[in-house]
């Protein structure tokens, strides 16, 4: 059922009799559950049309023609009707949040002021409605960060505010004015993918200079230039076949736009870039006159909410590489990236860093410091990121139960505890800090055999309760191999394979993954000794091993190459 | 091991008991008791010892007994003030040489070994001709000399901390590097600093007591075991007491503070396995 929600007939608005028009002879409709793009360059007028659907446009703004909502004529409305109309009916998400929040007043009472007004609910009851908007828009510990300042808060959560704010009274249409422009690239994915998914039954007005992200979250767009609409459309039609000067010349402005396909695709992996990645990281060390190499120009990026294995023998680097993730260790060459960004060596970085990523190490032994009780260990990062002791404490508790040391425990020391109790507080520390990605160095390797399953398992459950990205760096391809999506195979400093976990085992590519498999299942040991990761080398590291070697792998260095979208090696002569 | 933790036991509680008995019979004959160590008899000179004086009398007829016990307020305070000063700055140069590195500890390493070469009788001449003698100079000289073996010990032990995971664990969740310092390093280095410090106790005795016995440390004639020990040297076959006195409480206090820290390094060593 399609119904006209909102109908502008011949806008216009001037702020000077004089001077050209600002928006001039601008009609278009909107139909209830529609999603249309307002597009065009700062200037184009855009903004101005929106505003004054809300009859928000600023002093001196002299408008002409008719603007109705539901019918309604909005310069009609009488002041009741027209708070209704800006509270309630329709929400706006203005393009700087820093501007548009009072800087006096908490994030928190601005949200509870509107729900109490407009939806005619209790504080309490705004209250509650408000956090639980916060934490659905992704806001973390939005119950602490309820009662932060606006300065408080960072571009992103900021605007995540912002979007609170239009939708706390649930409206039927939510205006969203340019919403990514002050924000880095990373965030404004984030925030565009949050606008897609919450403005998903409602009517959307998206303001944009931006055709990629017009294309991703609406189906019609309009085109402004100088105050006219220039070329109404289907998107994403309009990306193949513009039909007016600017569309031509705004497509072609925008990379790979010919191939609609392409530019949906590039804007998704955009959107959503690996939240950790290295790139081509090399870390090497000196012993005596020569250099060990631990990593050898090692890429690997993280998808999101995946479990990716890391395997190899001892000594292949597979913990140099976990460790230079979360940056226990500085590599010599290459970079590393979170959300696409790289992190450099300053202070907000490793902060950025730290926030997304944990890390749990592979000695439980060593990792909790002796004199520290079991709960004081996991209220660290808690107690870090600025909770007081009873809070922290108390969150601690949860986390510990979660990973089933009984309360009783929870005040005893590392001493106290068993290899596998004390991996699992180690984990536990690691899960207060809320990570993205978790990183378990061999979280296994210390423990025995019963005990390492159990571990497994309370990895994966916990994932399951609290959605992360989990590495796991194991020796045992077998082990992790099964509950792994992606497995990575390491040997001396490099990747020499990596695919979906069960293709990696079943059907493996490079020899060295047939062997560890092999070796797994049937004890074989891979035959010859792992050569020597110190000097120089030619050819592939596994050559002298490798029952298949060809002179060519003696010559030349094989580097990963794909085989699939998702399956890559390293050999001259696969399986 | 029950036998080796009674051991130790036995040897904390003799060391503590040793120094508190010192200190309760100083106060209580000197400071409560009002016995004057400086009021003498002249015509009671270089008196044995007998129901008068209880261990003799000096060359002005002073009661050694007495000015022993006034000894040990003043040595045993000064050498606990130049232990806590010396453990001071040589614990905090070692924490801030361990997490800062570079530049910083090489700078730190530079002073350690400065003032480990330097004689340290001539800096403490030097120190007590500039700014005179007193309970106070004699601290501070003492607490600038020695400092260095602290930090010798302490960076060591520092920096096998600084490699533990559960300190690369805390920097992971963004803990600072002053909290690092006082809730990991700290807990973990205090067995060897209470250790070191009672044995360092122990040399900061001698130590006063050579300077004063060289009159570097006390004013002539104040009643400190080193003094009157350079007072007795004229009379030490004519009035051996005078020497005898003072030399033992010298050698009861050094032991006492040995035994404290036998006592603590077995503790905390029977507590690690």
């Amino acid at each position: 059922m399609t119904q006209t929600f909102v109908t502008v007939d011949k806008l216009s608005v001037r702020f000077d009799a004089a001077a050209t028009p600002a928006v001039e002879d601008v009609s278009f409709s909107v139909d209830r559950g529609d999603r249309v793009a307002l597009i065009g360059e700062s200037g184009s007028g855009k903004t101005l049309t929106a505003l004054s659907i809300l009859r928000l446009l600023p002093g001196g703004a002299e408008r002409a023609g008719d603007i109705r909502v539901d019918a309604k004529r909005v310069d009609q409305l009488d002041p009741a009707g027209l708070r209704d109309l800006r509270g309630k009916r329709i929400g706006i998400v203005f393009q700087d949040a820093l501007a548009s929040f009072n800087p006096v007043r908490t994030v928190g009472s601005i949200l509870i002021e509107s729900a109490v007004r407009h939806s005619g609910l209790t504080p309490e009851a705004a209250r509650n409605r408000a956090i639980d908007l916060l934490d659905d828009l992704g806001v973390p510990s939005a119950e602490d960060r309820f009662d932060a300042y606006p300065h408080q808060l960072s571009g992103g959560l900021r605007q995540r505010c912002m979007i609170a704010l239009a939708l706390i009274n649930d409206p039927d249409l939510l205006i969203a004015d340019e919403p990514t422009t002050a924000l880095d690239a990373t965030i404004q994915a984030q925030i565009l993918e949050l606008l897609r998914e919450r403005s998903r039954n409602k009517t959307l007005i998206f303001i944009t200079h931006d055709l990629v992200a017009a294309a991703r979250l609406c189906n019609r767009a309009i085109l402004m230039r100088h105050g006219r609409i220039v070329e109404t459309g289907a998107l994403p039609d309009m990306l193949n076949a513009p039909r007016s000067e600017y569309g031509r010349e705004l497509v072609a402005a925008t990379p790979g736009a010919t191939n609609t396909e392409a530019l949906l695709d590039s804007s998704a992996t955009a959107a959503e870039p690996a939240p950790l990645a290295v790139e081509r990281i090399s870390k090497r060390y000196a012993v005596g006159k020569s250099w060990l190499h631990a990593l050898r120009s090692v890429s690997l990026s993280v998808v999101d909410g995946e479990i990716l294995a890391i395997v190899g023998e001892s000594g292949c680097g597979k913990s140099t590489l976990a460790k230079s993730m979360v940056g226990l260790v500085k590599p010599d060459r290459g970079s590393l990236l979170v959300d696409g960004v790289p992190v450099a060596n300053t202070a907000a970085d490793r902060a950025r860093l730290r926030s997304k990523i944990q890390f749990v190490f592979q000695d439980p032994y060593s990792s909790l410091d002796p004199h520290w009780s079991a709960i004081r260990s996991v209220a660290e990062p808690l107690r870090v990121s600025g909770a007081s002791r009873g809070p922290a404490g108390r969150e601690a508790a949860r986390v510990l139960e979660r990973v089933g040391i009984p309360a009783a425990m929870h005040q005893r020391r590392p001493s106290a505890f068993s290899g596998g109790q004390r991996q699992r507080i180690a984990i536990a520390r690691a899960l207060a800090a809320q990570p993205e990605v978790l990183i378990a160095d061999e979280p296994l390797s210390a423990l025995d055999r019963t005990i390492q399953k159990r571990i497994v398992e309370l990895l994966l459950e916990l994932r399951r309760q609290s959605r992360f990205t989990l590495v796991m760096v194991s020796h045992d391809l077998e082990l992790v191999g099964h509950v792994a999506d992606r497995t990575a195979v390491m040997y001396l400093g490099e990747i020499v394979e990596i695919g979906p976990a069960t293709q990696v085992i079943d059907d493996p590519k490079h020899r060295y993954t047939a062997a560890l498999v092999a070796a797994s299942r049937e004890g074989v040991a891979p035959r010859g000794e792992t050569p020597s990761p110190v000097g120089e080398r030619v050819g592939c590291a596994f050559a002298g091993r490798c029952p298949a070697a060809i002179e060519r792998c003696r010559r030349e260095t094989p580097s990963l190459t794909n085989i699939a979208d998702d399956r890559a090696h390293a050999c001259w002569n696969p399986l | 091991m029950a036998a080796g933790s009674a051991a130790a036991n036995l040897m904390l509680r003799g060391g503590a008991g040793l120094v508190l008995l010192m200190m309760t019979t100083s106060i209580a004959v000197v400071f409560v008791g009002g016995a004057d160590p400086s009021s003498g008899n002249l015509d009671n000179r270089l008196a044995a010892p007998g129901f008068g004086a209880m261990l003799g009398t000096d060359q002005l007829g002073r009661d050694v007994l007495v000015r022993t016990l006034a000894g040990t307020a003043w040595s045993l305070c000064a050498a606990l003030a130049a232990t806590f000063l010396a453990l001071l700055i040589g614990t905090s140069l070692a924490l801030v040489a361990a997490e800062l590195g570079g530049k910083v500890a090489l700078a730190i390493e530079l002073a350690v070994n400065s003032v480990i070469t330097m004689p340290g009788l001539i800096i403490a001449i030097i120190v007590i001709a500039v700014i005179g003698q007193g309970w106070l100079p004699i601290v501070v000289t003492l607490g600038l000399i020695t400092w260095p073996i602290f930090t010798r010990v302490i960076l060591a032990e520092t920096l096998s901390l600084k490699a533990r995971d559960y300190v690369a664990a805390s920097r992971l969740v963004g803990e600072t590097r002053l909290r690092i310092v006082m809730f990991h390093y700290l807990p973990a280095l205090r067995p060897t600093l209470l250790v070191m410090a009672a044995f360092h106790f122990a040399d900061m005795l001698i130590a006063e007591g050579a300077l004063s016995f060289l009159g570097l440390a006390a004013p002539l004639g104040a009643p400190t075991w080193g003094n009157m020990m350079a007072d007795a040297r004229p009379y030490v076959f004519s009035a051996p007491w005078m020497l005898l006195a003072p030399a033992a409480a010298i050698v009861v206090s050094v032991i006492a503070a040995n035994l404290i820290g036998d006592g603590l390094a077995s503790r905390f060593r029977e507590r690690r396995t």
